[in-house]
């Protein structure tokens, strides 16, 4: 029996197959943008070909898609019209306003998927407290789906003030805008958000109606087609929250889905890593154009209830909220493909990027701007003659790009390459920095996984800056998103918000039925009886008064007021450094995920391993802690678990290079990922 | 990379320190945001964070208010002068609210704490946060009326230790508990300060640690250097030249004149000079505004014709700009005038100097803005008795720009958010009635002027104090270039009711059970003749329901077919 991994990316569709056996066949096709579909059947094909696995042996497929966010991204749905309590229909226009780039007077607001003249509003209110101030009336709103229908708009979204606390008009107003709209998409503001904050729940209500159709479009397809290649097994979706959705699942709420593909590195991070006994991890995915970080505290992600599409620069409030259960990732735009230039006399790094086409200058195919990966041949990091996939690079052109911006600050061609190499990892370092310390993680109790092209080449000094311990390197780690949704398990979420001091009477008993119903409510759901499923809870808490909460896990069947208030002050205390144990805590927003245990798999083939492999190859490499230093190649195929090297030394595989560093170690874990040892800074 | 034998400070680690410190600024931010108390700091963003080494130049500044920037390093030197260095110690926090010690209004509560690289002190770290409440005459401290000296404004602190090694001093932290009305708010906000402290102070330790200090000084001035460099390489682009603008604020309460504001611009050189010598002296009100604010806000118009968002604002970057304006002047008041109701002459001061700039880099600037509104109430919650305060912010729009339209509803000059309706009913027994785009409220113009916003509030309590800040209920945000001004703003008590009143712009008033008040703001000046508008976009407008076709009609001679 053999499962499929198929994470379509922004450029490339990487597939892996993994066999009953437990090996893992990777394969990188084009993701052509007119016959996608058609792109993955065909690279399915040569994987299963490659591994000579017939398609009949395939017992599953794990999918991540980018289709709904490339939705919102090219703003290619349909016309939407929004239906918001009376005196609220500018809720979308008016957003919460931060100047995300302060200074700049040409700033603009993020474009709201629907423009002002399809906003409409309807006499109803509720009030925080669930009660009815004022009753929905039916007549009004039969008016405005006669305007909608007037003007073209094919699909809407409801969203109603305080109807997380009661969803009853929206539940009411959904159902006859679908009467009288037929075939016209409808969310409700409760249906895919139960969080106080009106703007960001309506839109994600509208998020929800603008991708519908793009992704039911899509998946259709791919579900028609996918036959053809002989596969009969059924189709799984990474949502943004590391849990795989069924087909039907995702066709209610697709807005689920649209971090799909980063949230599948992130799954396969954290199971790499407790395979190695590690339960905290960071990981780390270094692609083309981005670099993605999470953290994941004994061995599951750190999760948050909001994130932005097309933010800018990593900025809050330049994006498109959605208020979706995701996993907790920080973006960099910093890649190896990111161009670095002078700016005020000194090194910038991104956030232009060459793409894929041109690419850097090293591809030979035009590109002339010195970036990252150029920066990293030079420096001897990567192997000239076996880049991704086989591409060979020109060395000379890398040379060229960089000499450009050495000139210009005065340094030579090597420290102008260390340069780009520290400026990048500087980046992403303080990138996981915000995603770990503030959120109460050191990271010196984590281990580093490194995942995509550049993770291996800039992950063992990534570590050496954050005090990280370890760096793993998986085997296929460059496929890191398609390797991770082999790792994911069927899951269901459900967030609500429901304000709870711990310290009152009832606590206790409110407690257990808030949690109750949401894990029945959740098991209601499409999710589906059978099979061995776990409730995994956390808990947004934060002291009484305060208005951000901290994600803090509990154990459902243990968990009574004392206790999930000590956790809440542990995370602090990390955090802050003290904690007001005086002071009442709050819980604020209960988060269940009903997460499907998998079938245990076969172990990965176990090969005996010698002490110390000698190296095929020897290859010059800068380090700052050494200067120009000739350093041994190790092919990783050559390697058998049990194996170690000393650093300075170099690991090369077809499709990324792990960089080990002077003092670290490299250690062949029994699985054949790397264990990069970090040695003191020299 | 380490230290011992000479200093290298190629522009490679200039740039790897100056990222870590504006990193650690920021860190700061984000732990002081999360483990606020306030609306204003936890949803608003009224609040800003800062490093500085330990000669007290200031390093780095996150990207939050500016209003606390032109103040910290005067605060820092204050702190210093009361408790020098050699008397600090890890965990200990120095707090100053005194106005003229540089925090400009009482409600900004500034807050220091050493950084140490084990026994050796390599820098400070500073926060500052908006408190809810500090005392006075009115709920949120920010009356105009009724105002005639700093005094009665509330709880003044001058440099004094809030924690000693990380041990609160509980007598000061009563002593402030017991001078305001909301102690658990402000109290919760000062902790807030401390965790962002003691991450900044952690982190710039460590730092040190790890690069070594004398890498981190030198490479340090090297950026300072650069910074200052860059904005005065842009300034030397800009034609040397002298320009000067006149707007004025519709008074200072109910009865009182206009205050005029005058500024005088000029670009010599790669120097900048903002002279503020014609402005009215200052009022017998607390609407004033410190130096310190007003050099603030020169900083931010100065960084946005210049370097804008490329780098993080530091101690560099102010080096070429000099801030004049007189003892006694509205802009430089003197001790003991009032200043607590400063906070409307944020976005003010950038368009009286935008006003002048427009004459010497039209395409840098922006017609004027919609006028905010920071209406406080404050009373007793009709159920429990519980004090509340109600701090809110309601933002007009931005001006037309020189090859663009405004923005609706979004500040022009500051960081803050709006605070989620939800949010604000769950806490205060109000009920937001409605909140709205105002059309036609944008100066017409080739480019036109952002919406302003109206946001009707009803109140759920007897006995509700309000005290009004806002203004342009008199003089509108001006257009530039033939665009015209944005319609003026207008607070109405009980709009459409037999009862219906406008109120004035900084007027205090008592509310009961059931009053709604309407506050909408200005809207923004929009830029170029609005006949040069194209058609189609007068069409859209309309369509867009942002424009009526009546004025269509009228302002831009379109008829809407």
């Amino acid at each position: 029996m053999a499962r499929l991994g198929i994470d379509v990316g922004g450029t490339f569709v990487d597939i892996v197959l993994e066999t009953d056996g437990g090996n893992l066949v990777f394969e990188k096709v084009l993701a052509e943008p007119a016959d996608l579909v058609g792109a993955i059947t065909s690279g399915v094909e040569t994987v299963l070909h490659e591994a000579q696995v017939p398609p009949s042996a395939v017992r599953e497929i794990v999918h991540a898609t980018t289709r709904g966010s490339n939705t919102v991204l090219e703003r290619s749905g349909p016309r939407t019209a929004f239906v918001a309590t009376r005196g609220f229909r500018d809720i979308l226009q008016i957003q919460r306003a931060l100047r995300w780039s302060m200074y700049d007077v040409q700033l603009e607001k993020p474009a709201p998927l629907v423009e002002r003249s399809l906003s409409f509003d309807v006499a109803e209110r509720m009030l925080p407290d669930g009660s009815v101030l004022q009753p929905l009336t039916e007549d009004e709103l039969r008016s405005v789906a006669a305007a909608i229908r007037a003007s073209g708009a094919e699909a809407v979204a409801v969203a109603f003030l305080h109807a997380y606390a009661n969803p009853v008009h929206e539940r009411r107003a959904v159902a006859v805008l679908a009467d009288e709209l037929p075939g016209t998409v409808v969310t409700a503001s409760s249906d895919v958000s139960l969080q106080a904050r009106e703007y960001e729940r309506a839109n994600t209500a509208v998020v929800n109606s603008y991708v519908a159709t793009a992704v039911s479009d899509y998946l259709r397809e791919l579900v028609t087609k996918l036959p053809s290649t002989g596969i009969e097994a059924p189709v799984w979706i990474m949502q943004s929250s590391g849990g795989l959705a069924s087909m039907e699942q995702v066709l209610e709420r697709p807005v689920r889905t649209l971090e799909s593909g980063p949230a599948a590195g992130v799954v396969g991070a954290a199971r790499f890593g407790s395979g190695l006994g590690y339960d905290n991890v960071l990981s780390f995915d270094m692609g083309g154009t981005t670099a993605k970080a999470a953290v994941v505290n004994g061995g599951a992600p750190a999760t948050s209830s909001y994130f932005e599409l097309q933010r800018v620069g990593n900025r809050r409030g330049s994006g498109l909220p959605v208020d979706i259960a995701a996993l907790d990732l920080v973006e960099v735009g910093t890649g190896g493909g990111s161009i670095a230039h002078a700016r005020e006399g000194t090194l910038r790094v991104g956030p232009q990027s060459a793409g894929a086409d041109p690419g850097p200058a090293c591809y030979g195919r035009g590109g002339t701007a010195p970036t990252v990966t150029d920066a990293n041949v030079l420096l001897g990091y990567c192997d000239p003659s076996a880049f991704a996939g086989g591409i060979a690079l020109d060395v000379d052109a890398a040379a060229a790009a960089v000499d450009g911006l050495a000139a210009s600050l005065g340094v030579d061609r090597v420290r102008a390459a260390w340069g780009i190499h520290e400026v990048a990892t500087l980046d992403m370092e303080n990138a996981i920095r915000l995603v770990s310390i503030n959120r109460g993680f050191d990271p010196r109790a984590h281990a580093l996984v490194c995942l995509g092209g550049g993770g291996p080449v800039h992950g063992p000094r990534l570590a050496r800056a954050l005090g990280v311990r370890v760096a793993v390197v998986p085997r296929a780690a460059s496929g890191g998103s398609a390797r991770g949704l082999l790792e994911a398990s069927a899951s269901v979420e459900l967030t609500r918000t429901a304000r709870l001091q711990l310290d009152d009477a009832d606590a206790g008993p409110r407690c257990k039925t808030i949690l109750n119903d949401l894990v029945d409510q959740a098991g209601a759901s499409s999710f589906g009886a059978g099979g061995d499923v776990t409730a995994v809870c956390t808990l947004g808490m934060r002291y009484a008064g305060q208005g951000y909460e901290f994600l803090v896990p509990i154990d459902v069947a243990t968990a009574d007021p004392p206790r999930i208030a000590e956790a809440f002050h542990e995370r602090y205390r990390q955090a802050y450094g003290y904690a007001e144990v005086e002071h009442p805590v709050e819980v604020v927003t209960w988060h269940v995920a009903l997460v499907r245990s998998r079938a245990e798999r076969a172990p990965a083939p176990a090969h005996a391993g010698g002490a110390r492999p000698r190296a095929p190859g020897r290859r010059t490499v800068y380090y700052p802690e050494t200067g120009l230093v000739d350093v041994d190649v190790h092919r990783r195929s050559d390697l058998r678990p049990g194996d170690t090297m000393t650093g300075p030394c170099l690991v090369t595989e077809t499709t990324t290079t792990t960089v080990a560093l002077p003092g670290d170690t490299v250690e062949v874990a029994p699985d054949g990922a790397l264990l990069v040892h970090v040695g003191d800074p020299g | 990379m380490s230290a011992e034998g000479g200093v290298d400070v190629d522009p490679l680690t200039v740039a790897v320190v100056w990222g870590r410190l504006a990193a650690i600024a920021e860190e700061m931010a984000e732990a002081q945001q999360r483990c606020a108390f306030s609306d204003q700091v936890r949803e608003g963003g009224d609040y800003s964070t800062a490093v500085f080494d330990a000669t007290g130049r200031m390093l780095a500044q996150a990207n939050r208010s500016p209003a606390h920037l032109g103040a910290m390093p005067h605060v820092v030197r204050n702190m210093l002068g009361a408790y020098p260095a050699t008397s600090l110690a890890p965990g200990d926090v120095i707090v100053l609210n005194d106005p003229y010690m540089g925090s400009g209004h009482l409600p900004d509560l500034f807050a220091m704490s050493p950084a140490f690289d084990a026994d050796r002190l390599v820098g400070f770290v500073v926060s500052c946060i908006h408190l809810t409440d500090i005392g006075g005459p009115a709920p949120g401290s920010q009356a105009v009326v009724g105002v005639t000296d700093s005094v009665q404004e509330g709880l003044r602190l001058l440099p004094t230790r809030l924690y000693r090694q990380g041990e609160p001093v509980r007598e000061i932290l009563d002593l402030i508990g017991a001078n305001v009305r909301v102690p658990d708010a402000v109290l919760g906000d000062i902790r807030a300060q401390r965790a962002a402290l003691h991450v900044g102070a952690t982190k710039l330790g460590q730092f040190h640690a790890r690069t070594g200090t004398r890498v981190v000084d030198a490479a340090a001035e090297e950026f300072l250097t650069r910074s200052e460099q860059a904005v005065r390489h842009e300034l030397l682009a800009i034609p040397d030249g002298t320009a000067t603008f006149v707007d004025h604020l519709d008074d200072y309460g109910p009865g009182t004149p206009p205050i005029r504001l005058e500024a005088a611009v000029t670009i010599s050189g790669s120097n900048l000079t903002f002279d503020f010598s014609g402005t009215d002296p200052q009022t017998p009100s607390s609407l004033n505004c410190t130096l310190s604010y007003l050099r603030a806000y020169c900083y931010w118009v100065a960084k946005a014709i210049t370097t804008r968002d490329t780098i993080p604002q530091n101690e560099g970057q102010l080096r070429p700009v000099r801030v004049t304006a007189p003892p006694g002047c509205f802009f430089n008041p003197v001790q003991p005038a009032a200043l607590n109701g400063r906070a409307l002459l944020n976005q003010r001061i950038v368009e009286l100097l935008f006003g002048a700039l427009s004459k010497i880099v039209p395409d840098r600037v922006c017609a004027a803005s919609g006028q905010w509104v920071n209406p406080i109430f404050g009373g007793a919650e009709p159920d429990t008795g519980r004090t509340f305060v109600f701090y809110d912010y309601v933002m007009g729009g931005v001006g037309a720009r020189a090859s663009k339209d405004g923005l609706d509803a979004i500040p022009p000059t500051v960081s803050v958010e709006n605070i989620p309706v939800e949010a604000q009913e769950a806490r205060n027994p109000i009920i937001v009635e409605r909140y709205e785009l105002i059309p036609d409220s944008g100066g017409a113009g080739t480019f036109r002027g952002g919406l302003g916003v109206r946001k009707d509030i009803r109140m759920l309590a007897d006995d509700v104090v309000l005290s009004n800040l806002t203004d342009r209920h008199v003089f509108s945000a001006y257009g530039l270039f033939g665009g015209r001004d944005g319609v003026l703003g207008e607070t109405v008590l009980n709009p459409g009711a037999p009862a219906e009143r406008r109120l004035h712009s900084k007027e205090v008033v008592h509310l009961q059970r059931g009053d709604v008040v309407s506050f909408r703001c200005s809207g923004s000046g929009g830029v170029g003749p609005p006949s040069e508008r194209p058609r189609a976009k007068v069409l859209e407008d309309v369509r867009q329901g942002r424009v009526t076709p009546e004025r269509a009609h009228e302002l831009y001679g379109v008829d809407v077919p």
